[in-house]
């Protein structure tokens, strides 16, 4: 949050637009400098911060359980992946060895999670483009997993579900029929997403060959997650690097051709599919057992430093955690894929039309307390 | 490759000027000296045994007597992880800018520099980024640091031992 402007040079045709703080297509409050010829970008600063909250100094003031509330309000459209990075993180650090069961639970809560943040995304973004009715259908389905998501943990946003060694609560028994109707019933209205959009003429001529990506770029720039799968980079850390027994499902990992817009959109609602598939596979073989490892109460891990990182919906998401052995961290530090993909934004928008920002911008699925924090 | 192949990689090409932490976590944690940080990080991303093109995060972090600036590094080649670490002075942490070589160490860099007052060398646009411009209060992460309106939180921990 500075002055910008007075870093551009301009040249007697070029002027400056802000687009921002507050502007709908920005999904929250993002500032981005443009500066114009015409109507083409010349150059972009993104300018980000309006909602930090410092939730990397906060941890350092609260226990390893209580900063789980906080990982919450990181990407409040997906708290589930949230919870799970930083539970990740700790026992790692901490060697807990987690039931089975809490296993399964978490990868069904964060795959639903998946598909209600993917359909925000795909809400927004058609919004953007001038579609009104995905929209509507989008958290039509939405409001079906929240459901879900509350008759479980009794929460419909934040949800502080998982825990250090397991979840919180066992899901009810009601909830696997509902989980297999919604996976059924889910997979139609994919396809009608896709009949209003993937092959329609004026999303096709708004996305179609729009800011290309290519896989050098996309690694230098730090993009990942469904960004970089969509440049064909066939990267996807759930197949990489098996964490909470993903290795123990099959699903395909969906990649693009070309790395534009409509490849970052069709991977997306390609993952949507799979995530249905993961979850049938998982409410089907949900095991028996504890759902939480013992873990003390005043939890204490030994000294040390600590890196994981997991698949979430808009990126890689990771943590870094320097442990002096109380039980609070000493340092934490947060990784998420937005704060990589708002840098992405100035050297994928140059030279395009200031309209096709919005579907740039809303194809990288960029969510605005992920980058600031 | 492994955690023990890379460190003997590292230990053979750079002999002194590394040093090796030892952990129990399956990636290699390696203090690199400070006058070879950007011939290291080069290193590291030209080799094609290692080829760490993607940086992960970078981030500062502030102890009694040193800074610290990490960088968690991964290799979407071969899948493997690293974490190179530098020690700097206390009183003042200055080292070089690595947007040369990871263009997504622009914003890492900026975040480290304004909240822990770490100084990066030949960074293309130092400016802030979270914190608003008229921000005159020190550097919030750094460890004691009180602001204006700062209240502590109680320390609840200590009672319940």
């Amino acid at each position: 949050m500075t002055d910008l402007t007075k870093e551009m040079q301009l040249s007697e045709e070029e002027f400056i637009v802000n687009m921002g703080p507050q502007h709908p297509s920005t999904h929250g409050v993002l500032r981005l400098l443009l500066k114009m010829k015409g109507e083409f970008i010349e150059d972009l600063i993104p300018d980000v911060g309006f909602l930090h909250r410092s939730i990397e100094k906060i941890a350092e003031n609260r226990t390893y359980a209580q900063f789980m509330a906080f990982t919450d309000r990181i990407d409040y459209c997906a708290s589930m992946p949230c919870n799970l990075a930083w539970a990740t993180a700790v026992e790692k650090l901490a060697q807990i060895e987690i039931p089975e069961r809490a296993q399964y639970l978490r990868v069904i809560m964060t795959e639903l999670n998946r598909i209600a943040s993917h359909l925000i995304w795909l809400g927004t973004m058609s919004l953007d483009l001038g579609a009104f009715t995905p929209f509507l259908y989008a958290f039509r389905e939405r409001e079906r997993i929240l459901d879900m998501f509350e008759m479980t943990c009794g929460q419909r946003l934040t949800y502080t579900y998982m825990r250090i060694g397991g979840v919180s609560k066992d899901v009810p028994a009601e909830f696997y029929q509902r989980c297999k109707d919604f996976t059924k019933d889910f997979r139609k209205k994919v396809d009608d997403y896709e009949a209003i959009l993937t092959y329609n003429p004026i999303f096709l001529s708004r996305t179609k060959d729009v800011a290309i990506l290519t896989i050098e770029d996309g690694i230098n720039y730090g993009a990942s997650g469904p960004t970089i799968r969509a440049s064909g980079h066939d990267f996807d850390l759930r197949k990489v690097h098996p964490y909470s027994s993903y290795d123990k499902f099959n699903f395909e990992v969906p990649l693009g051709k070309n790395g534009d817009v409509w490849d970052r959109y069709i991977v997306r609602i390609q993952e949507m599919r799979q995530c249905c598939e993961i979850i049938d596979q998982a409410v089907e073989g949900l095991p028996e057992g504890p759902i939480k490892a013992k873990v003390p109460t005043m939890f204490r891990p030994k000294a040390g430093e600590v890196f994981a990182r997991i698949e979430a919906p808009r990126g890689e998401m990771g943590y870094y955690i320097i442990s002096d052995g109380t039980t609070k961290p000493y340092r934490v530090k947060i990784r998420t894929g937005s704060f990589s993909h708002v840098q992405l934004m100035r050297h994928l928008c140059k030279g395009w039309k200031i309209a096709d920002l919005v579907a740039i911008f809303g194809s990288l699925d960029i969510i605005l307390p992920e980058v600031d924090r | 490759m492994t955690k023990q192949e890379i460190e003997k990689q590292l230990q053979q090409d750079f002999g002194d000027h590394i040093e090796i932490q030892e952990t129990d976590q399956p990636e290699p944690y390696i203090y690199i000296t400070k006058d070879k940080y950007i011939e290291f990080c080069k290193y590291l991303f030209d080799n094609p045994n290692l080829a760490f093109k993607f940086l992960f995060q970078l981030g500062g972090s502030h102890f009694e007597d040193k800074f610290e600036v990490f960088l968690c590094l991964t290799s979407p080649e071969h899948h493997h992880e690293i974490i190179v670490k530098v020690k700097l002075p206390v009183d003042e942490p200055e080292i070089n800018s690595v947007t040369g070589i990871w263009r997504v160490a622009d914003f890492f860099e900026l975040e480290a520099m304004e909240l822990f007052g770490i100084k990066f060398v030949d960074h293309p646009q130092p400016r802030h980024l979270l914190l608003i411009e008229e921000w005159d209060y020190g550097y919030p992460m750094r460890k004691g640091w009180t602001g204006p309106d700062f209240i502590p939180m109680p320390d609840k921990s200590k009672s319940a031992e």
